[in-house]
């Protein structure tokens, strides 16, 4: 598989959110919450579930007449719960897939990811059988046949002695126990999604599971639109004496069955099982990423908790001390949770250049990218933007990020830079030395898009830090008109050139 | 003077006396309840003290987190927020219609054809045992003596089965030919067939062969019948090879 196969599709997909951005802003930008609206329609399909199942019959004979009548007799309030619920379940589908894709495009499901990653391949299949077996539950000619099929699917595989499909052979054959098991499955699947879902963002730091609430109002009132314009009915009742002739499938759920009509239950098992190991193994399919993790100083760290507390990935952990200085605690790096992204350098309060020690040390650093290397690396461009000028007109110094646009595209006279794994990686000291030195008449910092930091809370707390709402702040010398953020995607160049001509801009008017 | 202390009513009828077993067992389950559960609570270990301590501590600077974090949240959604103009919640609605359409189409359109209305569907449903491998025989004086006094049964029989055969024609062509290992890691329980097949409505002659002794040509049961399919029915067809009973219905 080629190296790049993922950029078109990204290139693609950027453009689709940059349009979303213009709708819905960044924050409510509903592809960057994904994961979140599952969640929310996860509550939605649980809580209307609820309702319903007061309501439910769990009688064989009952059922139908029970779903009918919340449908008809009550179609104002169990009609539209019982429409929420179908549809919600839909979304939530698509949303799952979504959030799966986007993640698989972007490129964020391996290294530490992995966890995560793997959790979501159980949850897809969670998902569709608490589906199916709800549409058991209204016993109408839709219910008999996926419930037959999915039967004579799981007799494929020869574990019982018996057909299990045999429970459905004849009018009068399906018994009320058997009934009642179905339903036990379909409280008992949505149960195991849950956990699984739990288990899926355990390993992540302030995990995204709240949609923002104009997001959430905006779902709500498209499936009570949905609701009103086309409720969730039902097909005529179940009649084991004859076969349906043509069912209304929901495709988000039953796309299966068919495949399964023409291919027969052994290919489709083959196919679910390919799919779900090669799922599985996404993660360690080449080309294999190994960044070497965080490590903490000792010496240098006072146990401040400020990495810990801004760690994505709950990489970093507070154990007391082990070295018998005067401090109760210091951090302690979890190598198998470490993307080296550089936030906990960032997050450092003794990660500053301006010190004149002979190796310049922080109390966590990256092995790849220290903070002596960063403050090289800045010096370097520094002395750069000295001996190069653009007929006098203001030079700026650009950090950049390793996953935004590649800074070199705006690389010209009196323009240089580098990038970081994240740009909160960078400490705001930074912009103070650069600012404070000779050398840059302006910083410009340049991050993911607004909510879509790859390392999930960059864009977060780099701002936070400028603004002086979060450790380390900038400090309030810094002249606020001399340094500039912009969030770009690769996709951004116009976005940063104009950024950049703009800000050059207002330097020279400043001067 | 115990007596009376017995009688002692506590409350509707309940007297101090039929409490006795209370005063006996309630200070063994008392003690045991301490020992076990109770003394690492009152009197903890220093072990038990200090992950406590660690655990107020990093519940306070959780809390401590959240608290920022929320205090932050105002702020922070001022930074870079996108002002909702009439229009952008125009635009927002654009975006919502295309997706609530496609939600509500696809949850129930297009739809799909299971059997066509002429067509009838037959259902075959069978579990037979095959025959034993290895016929019964009964055994001699000198073979039961040499079993243990426990296993001296008069017969031998073997316990495997073999594979059974199942042949089923509609109108002379062949709907399905399939040979069944009998299941059990012992190959000694019974061979299950269950397969369904779609046919016009109508009047059809179905012939049914099974061999279940091993055998490649000669059925050792077969049977046909007339029948008559109605559109749409399901007609489930058995047999069963130890009574011999057709079941279609």
């Amino acid at each position: 598989m080629p190296k790049n196969f993922r950029r078109p599709l990204q290139d693609f997909l950027l453009c689709v959110e940059a349009v979303f951005d213009r709708a819905f802003g960044p924050k409510w930008n509903p592809l960057r919450q994904l994961g979140s609206i599952t969640f929310y329609l996860y509550w939605i399909v649980a809580g209307t579930g609820i309702y319903l199942y007061i309501l439910f019959d769990t009688s064989v004979a009952g059922a139908y007449n029970s779903v009918q009548y919340i449908t008809h007799e009550q179609w104002y309030l169990g009609g539209v719960i019982r429409s929420f619920h179908r549809y919600g379940s839909d979304t939530m589908v698509v949303s799952a897939i979504l959030h799966l894709s986007r993640e698989f495009i972007f490129d964020r499901y391996r290294d530490v990811r992995w966890f995560t990653w793997v959790l979501g391949v159980p949850i897809l299949w969670m998902l569709v059988f608490s589906g199916i077996s709800g549409y058991w539950l209204v016993w109408d000619q839709l219910a008999q046949y996926i419930a037959i099929a999915s039967m004579e699917w799981i007799d494929w595989l020869g574990i019982f002695g018996e057909h299990v499909a045999n429970n459905f052979l004849t009018r009068g054959s399906l018994g009320d126990r058997f009934f009642t098991l179905l339903i036990f499955m379909h409280i008992f699947a949505p149960l195991m999604l849950l956990f699984i879902m739990w288990f899926h963002v355990l390993r992540v730091s302030r995990p995204k599971i709240k949609p923002p609430r104009g997001l959430a109002v905006g779902i709500t009132l498209m499936l009570f639109v949905i609701a009103l314009v086309k409720p969730a009915i039902s097909h005529l009742p179940a009649d084991l004496g004859t076969t349906p002739t043509t069912v209304n499938l929901d495709w988000f759920f039953m796309i299966f069955y068919p495949l399964f009509e023409n291919w027969g239950p052994g290919s489709l098992w083959g196919i679910a099982l390919a799919v779900t190991l090669l799922s599985a193994a996404m993660p360690w399919l080449p080309p294999m990423r190994l960044p070497r993790p965080a490590f903490v100083d000792l010496a240098k760290c006072n146990g401040c908790t400020r990495c810990y507390a801004d760690c994505p990935f709950n990489a970093v952990v507070m154990q007391p001390r082990t070295d018998g200085r005067p401090f109760k605690e210091e951090a302690v790096v979890n190598a198998d949770l470490c993307t080296a992204c550089g936030i906990c350098v960032g997050a450092c309060p003794i990660s500053t250049p301006f010190r004149n020690t002979e190796e310049l040390a922080t109390g966590i650093d990256l092995p790849d990218l220290s903070l002596a290397k960063l403050r090289d690396l800045t010096n370097k461009a520094m002395e750069k933007l000295k001996g190069g000028g653009d007929n006098g007109r203001p030079k700026v110094l650009v950090f950049g990020c390793d996953h935004s646009i590649d800074i070199r595209l705006i690389e010209q006279p009196g323009v240089t830079g580098f990038s970081l794994p994240c740009i909160a990686m960078l400490p705001p000291s930074f912009i103070d030395y650069a600012l404070s030195r000779e050398g840059p008449d302006g910083v410009l910092l340049v991050g993911c898009r607004e909510c879509d930091c790859y390392s999930r809370l960059g864009d977060h707390w780099m701002r936070d830090r400028i603004n002086g709402f979060r450790d380390p702040e900038l400090r309030k010398r810094v002249p606020r008109d001399r340094f500039r953020t912009t969030w770009a995607s690769r996709i951004d160049r116009k976005l940063l050139e104009t950024e950049l001509a703009t800000f050059r801009a207002s330097l020279e008017g400043r001067s | 003077m115990m007596g009376d202390l017995f009688h002692i009513e506590i409350i509707g009828g309940l007297r101090l006396g039929h409490l006795w077993p209370v005063f006996i067992i309630g200070p063994l389950v008392g003690f045991l309840f301490y020992h076990l559960t109770l003394k690492d609570i009152f009197n903890p270990s220093p072990e038990v003290k200090e992950m406590k301590r660690l655990q107020k501590l990093e519940r306070r600077r959780r809390k401590d987190v959240r608290e920022l974090d929320s205090k932050l949240r105002k702020e922070r959604s001022t930074v870079g927020r996108y002002p909702m103009t009439p229009s952008r919640l125009f635009a927002q609605a654009v975006f919502y219609v295309p997706f609530a359409f496609m939600v509500a189409h696809f949850s129930n359109t297009p739809p799909y054809s299971v059997v066509s209305p002429d067509q009838a569907l037959i259902k075959m449903s069978m579990t037979l045992p095959g025959q034993h491998k290895e016929k019964c025989h009964k055994r001699t004086k000198e073979e039961i003596a040499e079993l243990s006094p426990n296993m001296r049964a008069p017969m031998k029989c073997s316990r495997e089965r073999w594979p059974v055969l199942v042949e089923l024609k509609l109108d002379g062509k062949l709907l399905y030919r399939e040979t069944l290992k009998p299941v059990g890691i012992t190959g000694d329980g019974q061979s299950s067939f269950y397969e369904n097949f779609k046919a016009p409505a109508g009047r059809h002659t179905m012939s049914l062969g099974i061999i279940d002794d091993g055998g490649d040509e000669k059925f050792n049961y077969f049977l046909e019948k007339e029948i008559t399919l109605e559109p749409v029915q399901v007609m489930v067809f058995s047999f069963d090879t130890v009574t011999g009973a057709v079941y279609v219905k």
